[in-house]
């Protein structure tokens, strides 16, 4: 195989991770926003500005991660991220 | 530790936006055009049912309404007496039929029944204004829509934009992660070939290359905050759909999904009146008070029970973020309040609900802002096949078989006019059975043709004939549309012939756009693209 052709696909792989794991990442953090945002008057705001601002927490997570000068440490922030968004969401289980 | 790779951030982004855009952008344009059209799906429908006007359900005339309600719970009881029982046997304080009333067809009124705990409904179609006896039939709404040819190009133009014809969740999926490349795109794009004010308002330079990667910019920046706005909007009806609700609903809602439907639905109060209230004088109380709306549908919920209520659906094609649903009290008429489009009680999460549905489907302000949603949609596709066509020309030499790909998507989403003509006059064709295989079957074949021709002429002869081809399917389908209705085409005088109008006006478009494109050939500037950034090409010849 070509050395072109495995860089290529080290970056098919790269980007792909990048999706999946901002994606995941997203929806927990989306998934966290309703047991802190307030539910309202209706008690379903913190739910529609969780569903709504699932896309927009995943573009900013996404192209954080695209961008990164230090790719390992914007690995390792995401992360941080997904277990801190993780731990309300577990929390509401047991509430 | 590992660093980024060189070039830094704006190589990184350029390799990105290279890959998502080869893999989303045809896709993509797909689901902006076909977006495009549904945008005027309601109107399509209209076009196509112009000899079969359905009755308003706001001037049927003293009596009718509550005449017709009547007709249909006798003929509901005889002929679904399983659910008639179910209705009893529901708790203590619901045992009345629950229905959503509309007007669909000539002369007749439809009342969908609830069947409890199915996803059918007892459909009973009743004539009206004598309502002398009413057809039962047990069915899902998908079914119904199946059994009427005339009323399926909305929601063909629909289901292909929402889910490119994929049943269930895969297909919301898919048009998800569309969305989402599609916003990757715009970011990475913006950062990649930020413009300066000078490109903003530069006509495009001749030569296939430049022409490409002028308008790509061009389009793309002056059209970012409509195609941000669609993409984000999108993302969140598909997913909403297929992966969020489901989330939330264990989250927030742990797991109750009727505690969920509960707040989404907002229950009122009822009133406990014995009498049974006259639809017709709710309908006419709830006209004075949406003055210059349009009554789509009524729905009666417990009708006959302690809680009975209705409401009262407007569809103000006008101005959608107007809350326009009223709700009564089933047993004495008595006025129960303004519903919002979501909940029980206006909110800040309804508003934005509201905000996002009219954003997404363009009926914000009336036919102004429809017109410039199909416009912003037409120039989204354009900056994608900018994009899959700029793609082509730079790696004809280095990677052929990548440009050759690219050219190929380049040349589909030239040809989706075409398709989308071609699936219309396979509709016209098929009154007879069947419109749904036919429309997409004549879709996806045109689309083929599109991608194999492109892929094996040179690409501007085959954007000239996809364009050119596109205009000519565009320019019969007023006379498809007329030989099944039997009127004549341009008729200006009524709705359908605006919409005859807007096709022909389209084709023109098309035609013109493909007489332009001989003016791209001949300029072969040594221009070099350094990850997305345009160095100064040399004097043309």
């Amino acid at each position: 195989m070509s050395r072109a052709k495995r860089e290529s696909r080290r970056r098919w792989r790269r980007e792909l991770g990048v999706v999946l794991a901002t994606f995941v990442v997203a929806l927990i953090v989306s998934a966290s926003m309703t047991t802190w945002l307030p539910p309202g008057a209706a008690e379903l705001d913190h739910v529609i500005f969780a569903v709504v601002g699932f896309p927009l927490v995943w573009g900013a997570l996404a192209m954080a991660l695209i961008g990164a000068r230090r790719r390992r440490r914007a690995w390792g922030v995401l992360a941080l991220v997904g277990v801190g968004a993780l731990v309300p969401v577990v929390g509401s289980f047991f509430a | 530790m590992s660093k980024a790779p060189r070039g830094g951030r704006r190589k990184a982004y350029y390799l990105f936006h290279r890959t998502v855009g080869t893999t989303t952008a045809f896709l993509g344009a797909l689901v902006f055009f076909t977006g495009a059209v549904a945008v005027f799906g309601h109107e399509l429908d209209h076009w196509a049912s112009r000899d079969r006007t359905a009755p308003e359900l706001a001037s049927l005339g003293p009596g009718v309404l509550d005449r017709a309600l009547a007709t249909a719970l006798a003929a509901r009881d005889e002929a679904a007496p399983d659910s008639a029982a179910s209705d009893d046997a529901a708790d203590e304080e619901t045992t009345g039929p629950s229905a959503l009333i509309y007007a669909e067809r000539p002369e007749t009124l439809t009342f969908a029944f609830v069947v409890p705990g199915e996803e059918t409904r007892d459909f009973v179609d009743v004539r009206v204004p004598e309502a002398p006896s009413a057809h039962v039939e047990r069915a899902t709404f998908g079914a119904r829509a199946e059994a009427n040819p005339r009323g399926t190009l909305e929601s063909f133009f629909v289901r292909l934009h929402v889910s490119l014809l994929v049943e269930g969740k895969i297909g919301l999926l898919l048009t998800g992660l569309i969305a989402l490349g599609l916003l990757l795109l715009l970011g990475t794009g913006l950062y990649v070939h930020w413009p300066r004010r000078k490109q903003l308002t530069k006509a495009p330079r001749r030569g296939v290359r430049q022409w490409l990667g002028d308008v790509h910019t061009l389009v793309g920046v002056w059209t970012l905050p409509f195609s941000f706005v669609l993409s984000v909007t999108g993302a969140f009806f598909s997913f909403a759909g297929a992966i969020l609700i489901p989330v939330m609903i264990v989250v927030a809602f742990g797991a109750d999904r009727a505690r969920m439907e509960e707040v989404l639905r907002g229950d009122l109060p009822a009133s406990e009146s014995a009498a049974v209230a006259s639809l017709d004088a709710i309908v006419r109380d709830a006209g004075t008070r949406a003055a210059g709306a349009e009554l789509g549908r009524l729905r009666i919920e417990d009708w006959g029970g302690t809680s009975a209520l209705v409401v009262t659906e407007f569809f103000d094609l006008d101005y959608s973020l107007r809350s326009a649903r009223y709700a009564y009290g089933g047993r004495d008429g008595s006025f129960l309040g303004e519903r919002p489009f979501i909940g029980a009680r206006p909110s800040v999460g309804g508003t934005l609900i509201s905000w996002v549905a009219g954003l997404h489907f363009g009926n914000l302000y009336g036919l102004a802002t429809k017109l410039a949603w199909m416009v912003f949609g037409l120039l989204a596709c354009l900056l994608a096949s900018t994009g899959l066509g700029l793609w082509a020309v730079r790696n004809r030499r280095q990677a052929p078989r990548e440009g050759l790909f690219a050219q190929a998507l380049a040349g589909g989403t030239a040809g989706l006019p075409f398709a989308t003509g071609l699936a219309i006059l396979a509709w016209a064709a098929a009154q007879g059975g069947g419109t749904k295989t036919a429309m997409a079957l004549a879709f996806f074949a045109a689309l083929a043709v599109s991608v194999v021709v492109a892929a094996r002429l040179p690409m501007r002869v085959a954007l000239r004939g996809l364009l050119a081809a596109g205009a000519a399917a565009l320019l019969a389908v007023p006379f498809a549309g007329a030989a099944v209705t039997g009127g004549s085409p341009f008729a200006l005088g009524i709705e359908a012939g605006r919409v005859d109008v807007g096709f022909a006006l389209l084709a023109l478009l098309l035609g013109a756009a493909a007489l332009r494109l001989p003016h791209l050939e001949g300029r072969t500037e040594r221009d070099v693209m350094s990850f997305g950034e345009t160095v100064e090409a040399a004097p043309a010849e």
